[in-house]
């Protein structure tokens, strides 16, 4: 069924589909609208699930995670301090390999409020052992949070996914989204039905987060790993059988658009990508070869599928939302350039910081981004990190 | 096989107090006078009580020549009159003076509980003789859980609070612990969740609540210290109980962090030496009062709130029957006054004594809430003065005599604050 849907009631009938078992929110801005949807859809008899009122985020997040233990299907959704706060019990939800699946609706984190969109929440995250889905448009929102669900509860994987989506940006706009029918999306999910995972239903005495030290612990830590990198290929398989029931794909971990013979490759996460693929298609016009790589995956982090991405390319200029304090430029360039001694051959790398608390990533921004990797690449000193925001 | 008992204090009785003997002389039936003896000893200022120990292994039992002596049903060792011959071999096997010959009579004669109703027990002024019903716990306890041996220090109340909650609570439930000295993981044939410090209830309420989805019974137990139930997760206990979670929470009180070695915790009572409330040249252990958890409890209204020892085993027990019943409906709190010899401070032995202690001081009172109505389960006629209680550890040592006033009358004041709950509900 096609609606205009915002971002967060993609998001919610994404959740409504995936036939939670327990769903546990707290409203904070930008998420609320997703909250409520959610409540709506409980209220109407939509979602035969436990709503769970809770008083804050790291209830909201232990309360998931207990029901997770016990065997059920669990939801929750948050944003930025709700995303701090709960950090605790997300950790431990990571640490012990609970299939949880929750939303974040990015959002600035440093003081002076920020109720403004940003990526700064979701960094925070990043090595918590939490998989890190970052879609693009509404529809993506509502297709990740149901990928989000066959790859978390895979027993080949057993970890958690973060689907996290920019704040205002998507959690607002309003974009054409394909609903997929009930029958569908149960034939999709029904790999994962009961699929057979430890929890305190299954009749047998089982004891969860025992109190163990040294090699066991470490053991653990390694099969946990190992998990995490077995998501590259299992991502691209569930990929497949959602675009052969829904018609729909996202490239697995890294979106291209115009990257194969592209010189220049402007490299960026979640919604400022559409404004590039606007600014791409006005260059290649212009004669400049230039393509789009949209880290569609952040955690596990697309080593080896960005080293195909970026082979022979000269130039990746980053546009990051967020910025890695200490490293004087942003993660995503952070992360891209730890890629580069993997490649025979790197490319340069600059790293241009914007829409920050909301501030636009205008597509006038992304063409200076632009100007200046074509410039630098052409020998003009350039300084590696840059802000779009100043003239 | 446990019996239902008289169990007598062991401290002295007021000097001239006889009380219980009188009642006794007076119980129905009797023909040769009082069954129960005081030994005075001025000189060593020892004043005790002395009757029947209705031994489990009894040698009166195994060597009466007419079959006079039989076991009750209740397990009380009695006496059949009509085939007594006096011959007293029953008086010279009982080491403890339990069963003898009274005013020149041909006959033996010892207490019978007068039939599961001791009179002495009722007309004690001081608490010192309490017929205690056994077979309230016996009869309720179910296969113990717990592996042989568990981990605690020597003397330390944990292992019998946890084997009588299992055992009375059962089998079906998820256990949930945080890190404590309880964990139990690998220690306990149930399933085990253990969780952060700060997140039991919550952890609880999402099994709880998937349970109730899928239309399962199994009660969600927690039990939980001082610590994780008062400081940093009693928002999310309080947040479960405004919700009405399905969860059977109970609360060790230590009145400490005990298993990171004793600090305070918002139960420590004043004056209390811990690690970080030290005695020095300014410190004088913890200032101020602690936190009435149970009683903020009982003011959120849930289905069941109380307060029990393990000095009152029969008490815990029939408050654990009627918490397993409550928590069907929504969350029941069962707060447990349970010592720490290493972090109070007493000899090992003394774990039961201290809590008893602690209960006639109206140190810690025991009460339940139900349906909105608080009352007693166990009144204390004349509460001893605090020190009977103080004086059994060495973390209030230092108090001084004001000092030790102060905490009578922190003591007497949250006494009051339940008294007027009590007889408001």
């Amino acid at each position: 069924m096609i609606k205009v849907l915002t971002g967060n009631k993609a998001a919610a009938n994404g959740v409504r589909l995936a036939r939670p078992d327990v769903v546990a929110m707290y409203p904070i801005t930008p998420q609320t609208p997703l909250a409520e949807e959610l409540a709506h859809f409980h209220a109407e008899g939509q979602m035969d699930c436990e709503m769970v009122e809770v008083e804050g985020e790291h209830t909201a997040m232990s309360t998931i995670m207990g029901a997770c233990v016990a065997g059920g299907r669990v939801f929750t959704a948050t944003s930025s301090w709700g995303l701090a706060y709960m950090n605790e019990a997300l950790m431990y939800c990571a640490g012990l390999r609970v299939p949880a699946v929750m939303v974040d609706v990015t959002r600035e984190t440093p003081s002076m409020r920020g109720v403004g969109g940003g990526r700064q929440d979701i960094m925070s995250i990043r090595d918590s052992g939490w998989i890190q889905i970052e879609p693009e448009t509404c529809q993506e929102i509502l297709d990740s949070v149901l990928m989000a669900y066959r790859l978390a509860e895979d027993p080949d994987i057993l970890l958690p996914v973060v689907v996290a989506y920019d704040g205002f940006y998507l959690s607002h706009l309003s974009e054409r989204v394909d609903i997929p029918d009930q029958a569908d999306v149960d034939r999709f999910l029904a790999p994962v039905k009961n699929s057979p995972r430890p929890n305190l239903v299954s009749g047998r005495n089982l004891h969860f987060s025992p109190s163990i030290d040294g090699q066991p612990f470490a053991e653990f830590r390694y099969k946990t790993l190992q998990a995490m990198e077995r998501v590259k290929t299992k991502i691209e398989q569930i990929e497949g059988e959602f675009a052969a029931i829904f018609g729909r794909s996202y490239g697995g971990m890294v979106d291209t658009y115009r990257a194969e013979d592209a010189e220049i490759v402007i490299l960026t996460a979640g919604s400022c990508a559409g404004t590039a693929r606007v600014v791409i298609d006005q260059a290649r016009e212009d004669g400049l070869k230039v393509g789009l790589a949209r880290i569609r995956m952040f955690r596990p982090f697309p080593r080896e599928k960005l080293c195909q991405v970026l082979d022979g390319k000269k130039m990746v200029a980053v546009i990051d939302r967020s910025i890695c304090l200490g490293w004087n430029c942003g993660h995503l360039f952070m992360e891209t350039k730890a890629v580069l001694s993997d490649m025979a051959k790197p490319p340069r790398m600059l790293d241009f910081i914007d829409g920050l608390a909301n501030t636009d990533i205008t597509s006038d921004h992304i063409e200076k981004a632009l100007a200046v990797a074509a410039a630098a690449l052409k020998g003009k000193e350039t300084a590696e990190t840059n802000w779009l925001i100043w003239d | 096989m446990l019996n239902n008992t008289l169990v007598v204090r062991n401290t002295n009785c007021p000097p001239s107090c006889a009380l219980c003997i009188e009642a006794c002389g007076q119980r129905a039936g009797t023909v040769y006078g009082p069954v129960i003896e005081k030994i005075d000893l001025p000189e060593v200022d020892y004043h005790r009580i002395l009757t029947c120990n209705q031994c489990s292994q009894a040698d009166c039992l195994a060597v009466c020549p007419t079959g006079a002596l039989s076991r009750s049903a209740a397990g009380t060792v009695v006496l059949d009159d009509s085939r007594c011959v006096g011959c007293s071999i029953c008086n010279l096997v009982c080491p403890y003076g339990g069963i003898y010959h009274k005013n020149g009579e041909a006959k033996s004669q010892k207490c019978d509980h007068c039939g599961d109703e001791p009179k002495c027990s009722q007309a004690c002024p001081n608490n010192i003789l309490d017929y205690k019903k056994a077979s309230v716990v016996t009869e309720l306890m179910q296969e113990d859980a717990l592996s042989p041996g568990l981990p605690y220090c020597a003397g330390c109340a944990m292992e019998l609070l946890d084997r009588q909650t299992l055992r009375i609570v059962g089998k079906d439930i998820v256990l949930f612990g945080a890190p404590s000295c309880n964990v139990l993981s690998s220690k306990v044939k149930v399933p085990y969740y253990g969780t952060l410090m700060t997140n039991v209830a919550s952890s609880a309420t999402g099994v709880s609540r998937y349970f109730r989805k899928i239309k399962k019974d199994t009660i969600c137990l927690a039990i939980i210290g001082d610590g994780a139930t008062a400081d940093l997760g009693f928002g999310q206990v309080s947040a479960a109980a405004e919700r009405g979670e399905r969860i059977l929470y109970i609360c060790y009180d230590n009145e400490a962090y005990m298993n990171t070695g004793i600090q305070r915790s918002s139960t420590t009572p004043f004056g209390s030496w811990t690690n970080t409330t030290q005695v020095g040249s300014r410190g004088r252990g913890r200032q101020g009062t602690p936190k009435n958890v149970p009683l903020l409890m009982a003011f959120h209204n849930i289905e069941y709130v109380a307060t029990a020892t393990l000095a009152y085993p029969e008490d815990y027990a029939r408050k654990l029957l009627k918490a397993k019943e409550a928590v069907k409906r929504g969350m029941a709190y069962i707060h447990v006054l349970t010592p720490c010899p290493t972090g109070w401070k007493f000899e090992t032995e003394h774990a039961v004594e201290v809590t008893k202690a602690a209960v006639e001081t109206n140190y810690f009172p025991l009460w339940e809430a139900e349906n909105g109505v608080i009352r007693f389960t166990h009144e204390v006629k004349n509460p001893a003065p605090i020190q009977e209680f103080t004086g059994l550890m060495k973390r209030f040592a230092h108090l001084s005599t004001e000092e030790i006033a102060q905490l009578q009358e922190y003591v007497d004041q949250s006494y009051a604050q339940i008294k007027r709950v009590v007889s408001c509900g």
